[in-house]
């Protein structure tokens, strides 16, 4: 009688496992098939720089970034959105429901932060680097505020400095052909 | 009235004329009359390339007096890069374009008129690719380009600012004014031109100047072949730091708040939607951060 009890019991515990590998597999296969290989190739590098985001109206969520691929689901304003990368006007995103897809960059607006990295919480993070890099002694860097161009003294050896530092509009052309960077002349600026 | 009135009243009338006709040359510039006639001869059409810059000198002077210059050369010579690049595809690439990292906690970018643009460390700080570098430094060429600091100071509210002094050297204005002391006249000078920076930096130009150097840096910033949508990021990303942040204090007081700039901006997106620009992130990562 015992024996029979504890293979029931076995046969229930292998049917639930067996239940959910199902599910993670079906749950895995549907989040797969919104994401694109070269979409998970930029999960993957850009995974650590992803932002917590609000949506401030209603969206649609694409499938693609453009306004012409299917609709995955429409998104209430308010909503929480977990923002990945950017292409074009388009932000890839993940949803409290954990789908993924494609919305209008204008509709979202990062979450806060409580103080941002500039002042002396930041100092921790640039020391970490290059001192010939941005400064390190963050703690001695001070604000920049009326009372202060208030006191201010004009300082023409500062000045010196900055045009110590010209470029050369033939420099840089060519600082612009090493970055590849074209001039668009289908835009003008008007 | 008795002949002693009219004699008196002719005398008067003399005397005015007299004042008006008096003129004091500096640099070119016709300060006198500036200054008898007040505002209504002042318009950016009466100054030169050479008076702008100058004015621009002596206000990127006081700037640089209240915050110096980050002393690197290799930062500032990739600013400058990224800055002469843009400027080359204004529509005033023939300016005296210089370009400055500030050594400042605060989040901020300055222009000044003749071609200077200087950027925050802070605001550098918050930035993660070339494009967004680009997009900061085009609203401030568009200030440049569009002399809207020279629009700035004939408002109303900096009137009491405008004086000769702003257009001149104090090598020439001491040279001019046959000043008795050079000490002394050297501080006249220099409040002058500092009470006119003051004015010009802590209250901001015009609103409708902010929105248009969005409007027209998002263009520059897509024209010279980077990618126009880091502008918006960039606004998402100040918009995202709290209001209450000191270290953006000065920057909300003189301009419009990011949420009132990205709606301004929304209609104008539709222009870039097929713009296939660059950020260059990694050129960037290794300029600022030697990574």
């Amino acid at each position: 009688m015992m024996n029979i009890k504890n293979t029931y019991r076995r046969f229930l515990l292998l049917l639930l496992i067996n239940s959910m590998v199902i599910n993670l597999l079906i749950v895995n296969q549907v989040k797969a098939s919104s994401i694109s290989d070269a979409e998970k190739q930029s999960l993957k590098t850009q995974s650590s720089k992803t932002r917590a985001a609000l949506l401030v109206k209603k969206s649609k969520l694409y499938q693609q970034a453009n306004n012409q691929s299917d609709v995955i689901k429409t998104i209430s304003a308010g909503k929480p959105v977990v923002v990945h990368h950017r292409q074009r006007a388009w932000y890839f995103v993940a949803t409290e429901q954990k789908l993924t897809g494609w919305l209008s960059m204008l509709n979202v607006r990062f979450n806060g932060v409580a103080k941002r990295t500039g002042e002396l919480g930041v100092a921790s993070a640039f020391n970490s680097m290059s001192k010939n890099t941005l400064p390190t002694q963050s703690t001695g860097i001070r604000g920049f505020d009326e009372a202060d161009l208030k006191k201010a003294k004009a300082d023409f050896k500062q000045l010196a400095i900055v045009d110590a530092f010209q470029v050369s509009a033939a420099q840089a052309s060519e600082f612009a052909r090493q970055g590849q960077l074209n001039v668009n002349t289908n835009i003008e600026v008007k | 009235m008795k002949p002693i009135h009219y004699i008196l009243l002719i005398s008067f009338c003399l005397m005015l004329s007299s004042c008006k006709t008096t003129s004091l040359n500096i640099g070119g510039l016709d300060v006198g009359n500036l200054v008898n006639q007040g505002l209504n001869v002042f318009n950016a059409n009466n100054i030169d390339d050479e008076q702008e810059l100058q004015f621009g000198k002596n206000m990127s002077a006081v700037l640089l007096g209240a915050r110096p210059i980050y002393d690197n050369k290799a930062i500032n010579t990739y600013v400058n890069q990224v800055g002469m690049w843009l400027a080359s595809n204004s529509a005033k690439p023939d300016l005296f374009w210089r370009f400055g990292v500030i050594n400042s906690s605060s989040i901020n970018a300055f222009a000044a008129p003749g071609g200077y643009v200087f950027i925050t460390s802070a605001m550098l700080k918050q930035l993660n690719n070339e494009a967004q570098l680009a997009a900061v430094l085009a609203h401030e060429i568009i200030h440049v380009v569009e002399q809207h600091h020279l629009n700035a100071i004939k408002e109303d509210a900096m009137r009491g600012a405008l004086t000769e002094s702003l257009f001149v050297s104090i090598d020439a204005y001491q040279a001019n004014t046959g000043a008795n002391s050079k000490k002394q006249e050297y501080k006249a000078w220099s409040k002058q031109i500092s009470s006119a920076a003051q004015n010009l930096y802590s209250k901001g130009l015009n609103r409708d100047d902010e929105f248009q150097a969005d409007q027209q840096g998002i263009q520059l910033l897509a024209r010279s072949g980077y990618d126009p949508f880091a502008f918006i990021t960039n606004l998402q990303l100040l918009n995202a730091i709290a209001a209450a942040d000191s270290s953006l204090a000065l920057l909300y007081k003189t301009h419009p708040t990011p949420e009132q700039r990205l709606t301004a901006l929304a209609s104008q997106l539709d222009e870039f939607s097929n713009v296939s620009g660059l950020l260059l992130a990694e050129r960037f990562n290794r300029s600022i951060y030697a990574l």
